[in-house]
């Protein structure tokens, strides 16, 4: 599964989003204040999924409002992390 | 526009949705008059974190003096914070590793003053306490600050014997509304206050269900009880 794949269905999965939005999420697609969901407990909760699938860490340090603009950012971040 | 009418529908559902239009409608008009709506989510306390272990280690949570927290950029009037000290009220406040102050919340055991309508909430079970304003620093919003400070104030009442924590969340606010009941929190009760200059028209669901007021010393107390398991 390619990491944007793997991102969009960490997100779906933790967020529990309907069919609907979930059917319509892609590189562009908003996070923050487009999803009410999307809080810090969300944020935690996907890092530690990332983490646990990757086996890479993200330090609290990292945690950045611009990672999770939107999945693309999100995606970018989790290849960078994978890769270093 | 139908856009933003539907997903407020959808988030808000069909009644608070409606009472949200109207209080709209109310803030345009050349009168003061509010509507306030709020709903009492109980959140069970346990030692259990909701934090994993790997998180949030750099963040240090205590209970704060009022001469420390005045001290804090915490946006509230000093005047504010010292009522809220007299009234017993406790702060638990987080720091960074640099010892910078990033939120806090509060909590008081018996009764809270309402600060934003007239009422008085008592909190009649022994078991049970009130928690109210938690603030994160906009830069901290999507940190483990949030969770590090409700697993340290969580586990600190646990050991005192208290079992829940209520509080109160405009229904208008759905992404507060949301992340409580992705925490478990379960609704015991709502409150609709209509004000208009001194007069309040407060409707319950709790006793004494409708209480009318037309001044500041009279305003209605509500008992607010934990669920039953």
């Amino acid at each position: 599964m390619s990491v944007q794949k793997q991102v969009i269905s960490t997100i779906i999965d933790i967020l529990q989003l309907n069919k609907g939005l979930a059917s319509s999420l892609n590189y562009d697609t908003v996070l923050l204040g487009a999803i009410p969901e999307f809080d810090s407990m969300a944020v935690v909760s996907i890092l530690t999924a990332f983490e646990e699938h990757y086996g890479f860490f993200v330090d609290d340090d990292e945690i950045d409002a611009d990672i999770f603009q939107t999945i693309g950012t999100l995606t970018d971040f989790v290849e960078l992390k994978i890769n270093q | 526009m139908l856009d933003k009418v539907n997903s407020l529908f959808l988030q808000l559902g069909f009644f608070d949705s409606l009472l949200f239009i109207f209080a709209r409608i109310l803030d345009l008009l050349p009168f003061s008059a509010r509507i306030v709506k709020y709903y009492f989510f109980a959140q069970e306390l346990s030692q259990k974190k909701f934090l994993p272990s790997t998180k949030g280690k750099k963040i240090t949570v205590s209970e704060d003096s009022i001469d420390r927290i005045l001290l804090c950029p915490l946006p509230r009037p000093p005047e504010v914070i010292a009522l809220r000290y007299a009234q017993g009220a406790v702060c638990m406040a987080a720091y960074n590793e640099k010892k910078v102050f990033v939120g806090c919340l509060w909590y008081v055991k018996g009764a809270y003053e309402e600060d934003e309508v007239r009422c008085l909430y008592k909190i009649t079970a022994k078991n049970a306490l009130w928690d109210f304003d938690v603030y994160v620093d906009p830069k901290y919003r999507l940190s483990p600050v949030f969770l590090k400070l409700w697993d340290e104030t969580s586990s600190r009442l646990f050991k005192e014997g208290y079992r829940w924590s209520i509080s109160r969340i405009s229904a208008f606010n759905s992404n507060s509304i949301s992340s409580h009941s992705r925490m478990g929190a379960k609704i015991v009760g709502w409150a609709v206050y209509i004000c208009a200059g001194s007069f309040q028209l407060t409707i319950t669901n709790l006793l004494p269900f409708i209480h009318i007021s037309f001044n500041k010393a009279s305003r209605p107390t509500l008992k607010l009880l934990p669920p039953r398991n």
